[in-house]
């Protein structure tokens, strides 16, 4: 290959042989293809060249004097944990296939094979190679949201839009989406990443124990409370509250949030002045809040005061795309937990994990890829670590229609409401920007009881 | 984060896969789950003094019965387990169900594998036109098709 066609390969590809014709002919055909490739005869001479030359894959003989292709699988995948490794022999058996992927082989391919079979087998084995590289990428850049479907890239580009803003948000999607995750990635994005990140699940406590909690009490407030407590709101200063499951919190106590949020304040438990806050709130909720308003069980005002920007996460069944990727994720995650060397997905195993629902969303496929790893016992993930019931059942998820198309009314609310605040509560600056007179604002203010 | 997970049951019918799938998915996700068996039963013309209240409690009987035995295997794995039957006009009854409980984060659909097979039938079964008032994903369980398909 020439050094311009070197520099712009596909990939990098090292073939051992000890026969000059398999070699030539290997070469040819992956050239053909675009990548660089280097041929050795000597084993021992190619793993040499390893040191001086990143490979992305080899391609080698089983049988070959000196050094045998398990041995070469062995070293290489000891050195070089990221090379992927497809071996070939003119002997193939089943036993002899078991041994090379538990050594960490990628393929086993018996000879004579086509040119169109091992172009497939080493494209499939580069692609591999690409998401678990990515995911390894994403571990290290510290991307709490994983995927490079259309879905995920829009809620990211949100969130980086919205981060240094210092609007409170309401994130939504079904449990296991990755809410906090997204909760996060905006505080560590925002103004406030110095400051503490505190979250709250407001779901199965009693009203009690939420204010309790959130507000802090002060020094005998009531019986039992021997020494000031602060509260989860207060910890939060200079921060982000994060409050999970903001649709499970009684009424009553969404009153004091509301005034927590507009007067950025707060009174503890028995206190008698109140305490100044400097916080910024995002809520998430898997509900559809804005029925929940509708059934009279969750606070318009609130819901306006946190709904300033909405986020809605994907589930996993929207972005299929990503479940391959997301499963290299957590496997390179608990890899680094454990200090377990599993660094492959069987093409089987992979394909049982896109084609399951999630109904558990991405935090289902996170606990499927631990238990894969504590289970697995060579190099490969394959379809016996995974649940038995992935494989077994066909499941259905019924699509719900998409409750954030909104009508057109509502629109008019929110977009009125966003000028509103946009102006300052400037009535004729408002009605300007709208386009309408200041009776029609008036009237549509009235209407949608934004006053 | 506490998981809820919701198994439906429709007239005593009972999918093996639905529950062994159930009790996989509650302990990956670290789940409570809760069985709930739904029997239709008209009750503008009855009289809960009558013999319906005989067969009614027979039916009661049979069914906890049943429920208590499948829901051991998900107690032997230390899955925390609640059963329920609610008798009546099964979508009724279910949105009050739910309506008492804290939400679930999944819903099963127990009964068979019906409800995505049957085509025309898929618009018009309770669940599915129920689908999209819920807040969280309904599952139907089957087995996979080449299996259905093959001879038993």
């Amino acid at each position: 290959m020439k050094p311009e066609a070197e520099k712009s390969a596909k990939a990098y590809i090292l073939v051992i042989d000890d026969d000059p014709v398999t070699l030539k002919n290997i070469r040819r055909i992956l050239e053909n293809d675009g990548y660089s490739v280097s041929t050795f005869s000597d084993p021992e001479r190619a793993l040499k060249r390893m040191d001086e030359k990143v490979y992305d894959l080899v391609v080698s003989d089983v049988r070959m004097p000196g050094l045998d292709g398990l041995s070469v699988v062995e070293k290489v995948k000891g050195r070089f944990p990221l090379t992927e490794i497809i071996l070939i022999t003119g002997y193939a058996s089943l036993e002899g296939a078991v041994e090379a992927t538990k050594r960490g082989a990628y393929h086993y391919l018996a000879k004579p094979f086509t040119p169109e079979v091992l172009r497939k087998v080493v494209a499939k084995a580069l692609e591999e190679k690409r998401v678990r590289d990515e995911a390894e990428k994403s571990i290290s850049s510290g991307r709490v949201l994983i995927g490079k479907s259309v879905k995920i890239r829009e809620v990211e580009q949100l969130i980086e839009k919205i981060a240094p803003l210092d609007c409170n948000i309401l994130i939504t999607g079904d449990s296991g989406t990755g809410k906090e995750l997204a909760a996060k990635s905006i505080h560590s994005h925002s103004s406030r990443a110095e400051g503490p990140f505190v979250a709250f699940n407001c779901g199965g406590f009693s009203e009690e124990l939420i204010a309790n909690e959130l507000f802090g009490h002060e020094r005998d407030a009531f019986t039992g409370a021997r020494t000031r407590k602060i509260g989860i709101i207060e910890t939060a200063n200079g921060g982000t509250l994060f409050l999970d499951e903001v649709g499970e919190m009684p009424v009553s106590m969404q009153v004091k949030l509301l005034r927590v949020i507009q007067e950025r304040e707060l009174m503890r438990v028995g206190g008698l002045s109140p305490v100044p806050l400097d916080i910024r709130v995002i809520a998430a909720t898997s509900r559809d809040l804005k029925t929940a308003v509708t059934e009279g069980t969750f606070r318009q005002d609130l819901y306006f005061r946190l709904n300033v920007v909405n986020i809605n996460l994907p589930s996993l069944a929207d972005r299929k795309e990503d479940v391959a990727l997301l499963a290299y994720h957590f496997l390179a995650k608990f890899q680094r937990r454990t200090g377990k060397t599993v660094e492959a997905i069987a093409s089987d195993a992979l394909n049982i994990l896109v084609n399951y629902a999630y109904p558990g969303n991405v935090r289902e496929l996170e606990n499927i890829m631990e238990r894969a790893l504590a289970l697995c016992d060579g190099h490969t993930i394959r379809t016996r670590d995974l649940p038995e019931d992935l494989e077994r059942v066909d499941l259905h998820i019924f699509e719900r229609p998409d409750s954030h198309l909104m009508t057109l009314e509502e629109l008019e609310r929110d977009y009125i409401r966003h000028v509103l605040h946009l102006s300052g509560g400037v009535k004729g600056d408002a009605a300007r920007v709208l386009g309408i007179d200041r009776a029609s604002l008036w009237r549509r203010m009235k209407k949608y009881d934004l006053e | 984060m506490f998981q809820r997970l919701l198994v439906v049951f429709e007239n005593e019918k009972i999918c093996p896969e639905a529950l062994d799938f159930a009790r996989g998915l509650a302990l990956r996700m670290d789940s409570e789950v809760t069985l709930l068996m739904l029997i239709e039963m008209p009750f503008q013309e009855r009289s809960l003094l009558g013999t319906k209240r005989a067969a009614l409690m027979e039916i009661e009987k049979r069914i906890s019965r049943e429920l208590s035995q499948r829901g051991s295997e998900f107690l032997k794995k230390g899955i925390t387990l609640g059963t329920a039957i609610r008798v009546g006009s099964p979508a009724e009854e279910f949105l009050k169900f739910l309506a008492e409980r804290p939400p679930f984060q999944t819903i099963v659909w127990g009964s068979s594998e019906d409800l995505q097979e049957c085509g025309q039938g898929l618009k018009s079964h309770w669940l599915s036109r129920l689908s999209a008032k819920l807040e969280c994903p309904i599952v139907t369980v089957g087995p996979k098709r080449q299996e259905r398909e093959s001879p038993r």
